[in-house]
């Protein structure tokens, strides 16, 4: 299986990952590679911002629409795993995995109109 | 007479907003002539407002040829704000009175940006805001979190509004009592348009527009888990004593003292606007 490297910075055209159509643009071309039957390597290098809005439309929208070969296919560098931003992926990720998480949070929400 | 005259307090509530909207509406029946702005009888306003105040400014020239006036000698004590933040300039483009000078380092300037451009909506956060002096205070991880809510706000006004005009931006922070106020407004098509659209009609006013998205609600076919971080934000604001306002479709909607309350505004514009309160001493 070929593995293909996608950076961030030059798919979106700016070191500004903060906005859903940016994380749609990384969706979009992820998802010709994994649909080929390519792994891929997502790379952060060069990025400055990154918000959950992001996050969510690009990694968390590729684990939801593949659920079976989202692990093993898709590698993600260039983030320190310490980071605000490392929290952020992990979420979308967690928030795509579990449904039911994502519930939990709505409900969380819910029960503030009450 | 061409003239408006601004009293009392102007401030993030639905009062305030409807008296920015009278004006408007006022101004409106006039074109291609000189308006006063009148601020003597104004004893506050929210330097975050000057946004929906600007915004209504730019709309006016440009559709009814109006120049404006402002008695720049009006614009002292506490009003001064509406000076250092460059509203004054931008309305009435007078450099030598209106020369926006932040000597106490205060104000989120007021500025324009086109909703894709990210970059500069960015730089403007980082640079000319979060690096002021009266800023000192607050930790990294918090800027970072505040940064990042601003960064979605920015985006969520960009998916609703459907517009190419700008998104107006403003704020300004209180040292003393940590507090940072932030608004950003457009003139697009608000909340309730395509929300009403994507629910067939199920959701019929802005303020079931409103709250339909900040429970989660998306437009897209294929919703997006997680969402766009509107929903982190409302819970941020609620276990930090934030405040979350979003005014849209003639309804001014408000997370405030862990309440949500709605208030309907009269005959109101289209477009929406979003007010982020932060409490950073808590």
């Amino acid at each position: 299986m070929s593995q293909v490297r996608i950076n961030i910075v030059d798919i979106i055209g700016t070191s500004n990952a903060i906005i859903q159509k940016f994380g749609n643009q990384i969706f979009e071309v992820a998802s010709s590679y994994l649909n080929a039957g390519s792994s891929i390597v997502l790379d952060f290098h060069s990025i400055s911002n990154l918000t959950s809005g992001f996050c969510n439309a690009s990694i968390g929208q590729l684990y939801t629409k593949y659920p079976s070969i989202a692990s093993a296919n898709i590698v993600i560098e260039n983030i320190d795993q310490s980071s605000v931003w490392y929290e952020k992926i992990q979420d979308s990720i967690v928030l795509a995995q579990n449904p039911e998480k994502a519930v939990i949070i709505d409900n969380a929400i819910l029960a503030l109109f009450d | 007479m061409s003239k408006f005259s601004f009293k009392g307090r102007i401030q993030t509530d639905p009062k305030g907003v409807q008296q920015l909207f009278d004006f408007y509406q006022f101004a409106k029946q006039f074109s291609n002539c000189w308006f006063t702005i009148d601020f003597a009888q104004l004893e506050w306003f929210d330097a975050n407002l000057s946004s929906e105040l600007l915004l209504y400014c730019h709309n006016l020239k440009k559709k009814n040829n109006l120049k404006f006036f402002i008695d720049y000698s009006i614009l002292k004590g506490d009003l001064n704000v509406l000076s250092r933040n460059g509203f004054a300039y931008h309305v009435v483009h007078n450099k030598e009175h209106f020369k926006p000078v932040d000597d106490r380092e205060t104000v989120i300037p007021i500025k324009a940006f086109n909703p894709d451009n990210v970059d500069s909506f960015a730089d403007y956060i980082e640079n000319i805001f979060l690096k002021q002096r009266g800023l000192d205070k607050i930790d990294k991880d918090s800027k970072d979190r505040i940064k990042s809510s601003y960064f979605e706000i920015f985006d969520n006004v960009g998916i609703h509004a459907n517009t190419k005009s700008p998104i107006i931006c403003c704020g300004q922070h209180f040292p003393a009592s940590g507090v940072l106020k932030f608004t950003l407004t457009d003139y697009g098509d608000g909340f309730l348009k395509k929300i009403a659209q994507h629910t067939l009609n199920e959701i019929k006013s802005g303020a079931d527009a409103i709250s339909w998205a900040v429970k989660g609600g998306s437009t897209k076919p294929d919703a997006i888990k997680g969402g766009n971080g509107l929903k982190k934000i409302m819970l941020y604001c609620f276990k930090n004593a934030g405040e979350l306002s979003i005014v849209s479709d003639g309804c001014f909607w408000s997370l405030q003292n862990k309440s949500i309350n709605f208030h309907n505004l009269n005959n109101f514009r289209t477009g929406a606007t979003i007010h982020l309160t932060f409490r950073y001493l808590n």
